[in-house]
């Protein structure tokens, strides 16, 4: 599978994922993966969209062919199913 | 067999691609008590099944079936996509349905058992790994 | 935890398996459960929760988080938050594999009875296991 391309615009600088989760305290953060682990998890990325509503970041996400998203927080509270 | 780190939940990034090859990568929940892989309505939008918006209960699009989440009962639409990465394992054609977890859970996508039963899952809560292995 | 070292046993859709719960005194109920290991603690249905002698679940949540906090926690579902009461049941076994002192939650807005399981199996117990789950078989194995 190929990476994704962003569309134009200013390059957004190249961050670690705990750079991102500390950057961008529990935010949904949508990035284009620049590094990745021997298991292919994404280890560094470049963040082009994030906020505190998936929702809203969707929006801004459609011209991505490829595009990784995920929340740098943790759920409040335990989890049942 | 693939390791992995594992956390609070066992969680790992998957990239799931599209049948008109679209690619969203989520942080994604492993839980085979789930019958099908999931993903966002928007999201199934963008791998070309437009017809998530179409919300009549009744009706409902060809592709919608009747699921028993923790909520109730719901229609939702179930969609097969190309191919779903993770790690270095690769799974054709998987079934997933399109669901809006609620944001609070800080999930977005979970792994079930559409894409479970071709594999085998090892959680050592000890040594913190979590295994996957793709089925013979 | 006790008994022997590994059970393996197939599991019926949706990862469903029979368990025996032992109440406070010398009731016991045998459920069929929903293995879960996202969920933190077992989930359990207030009636089953009385029946062995875990009264506590009566209560109303919101009343007795004001009371004991810790024994009324929120709760993320894929519902949303929640609210329920937890209790710490005396021993939950499948087969020969047992654990003593598991938490258990009874949620203030009870799952349908329409879904095919009468407890889930949480972490509470679960944790005490090394996990395999084979979804071509569909075997459990606990070691």
């Amino acid at each position: 599978m190929s990476g994704g391309q962003p569309q134009g615009g200013n390059e957004p600088e190249e961050l670690t994922l705990e750079q991102i989760a500390g950057k961008y305290k529990s935010r949904w953060v949508a990035i284009l993966v620049t590094a990745r682990d021997g298991n292919s998890q994404p280890t560094k990325g470049r963040v082009v969209g994030q906020d505190v509503d998936r929702f809203r970041l969707r929006s801004g996400l459609m011209k991505y062919p490829d595009i990784c998203i995920f929340y740098t927080g943790e759920a409040p509270y335990p989890m049942l199913l | 067999m693939t390791e992995f780190e594992l956390g609070r939940f066992p969680s790992l990034f998957v990239r799931v691609k599209g049948s008109n090859s679209r690619i969203r990568e989520y942080r994604a929940l492993v839980d085979p008590a789930y019958e099908y892989c999931i993903v966002p309505k928007g999201d199934a939008y963008v791998f070309g099944h437009p017809e998530v918006a179409f919300q009549h209960e009744t009706v409902g699009p060809p592709n919608a079936r009747t699921l028993m989440t923790a909520g109730g009962f719901s229609k939702t639409v179930v969609f097969e996509v190309e191919a779903v990465e993770i790690g270095g394992l690769s799974f054709e054609k998987v079934e997933f349905a399109a669901i809006d977890l609620p944001q609070e859970v800080g999930f977005e996508a979970v792994i079930g058992q559409s894409l479970l039963k071709h594999a085998v899952i090892n959680l050592d809560w000890k040594k913190r790994l979590l295994g996957l292995t793709k089925a013979s | 935890m006790f008994g022997s070292k590994k059970l393996t046993f197939q599991v019926k859709d949706p990862m469903l398996v029979m368990c025996r719960i032992a109440g406070t005194g010398d009731r016991t109920r045998e459920l069929s459960a929903l293995v879960d290991f996202n969920s933190t603690h077992c989930l359990m249905f207030a009636n089953d929760a009385v029946f062995l002698g875990y009264s506590d679940v009566a209560n109303r949540a919101r009343e007795w988080r004001e009371v004991f906090p810790q024994k009324a926690p929120y709760l993320m579902s894929f519902r949303g938050v929640e609210r329920g009461i937890m209790v710490r049941l005396k021993r939950v076994s499948i087969g020969p594999l047992a654990v003593e002192d598991v938490t258990a939650v009874s949620l203030e807005m009870e799952p349908s009875l329409l879904l095919p399981y009468d407890m889930v199996l949480g972490r509470s117990f679960l944790d005490k296991f090394k996990l395999t789950y084979d979804g071509k078989s569909k075997t459990l194995s606990l070691s």
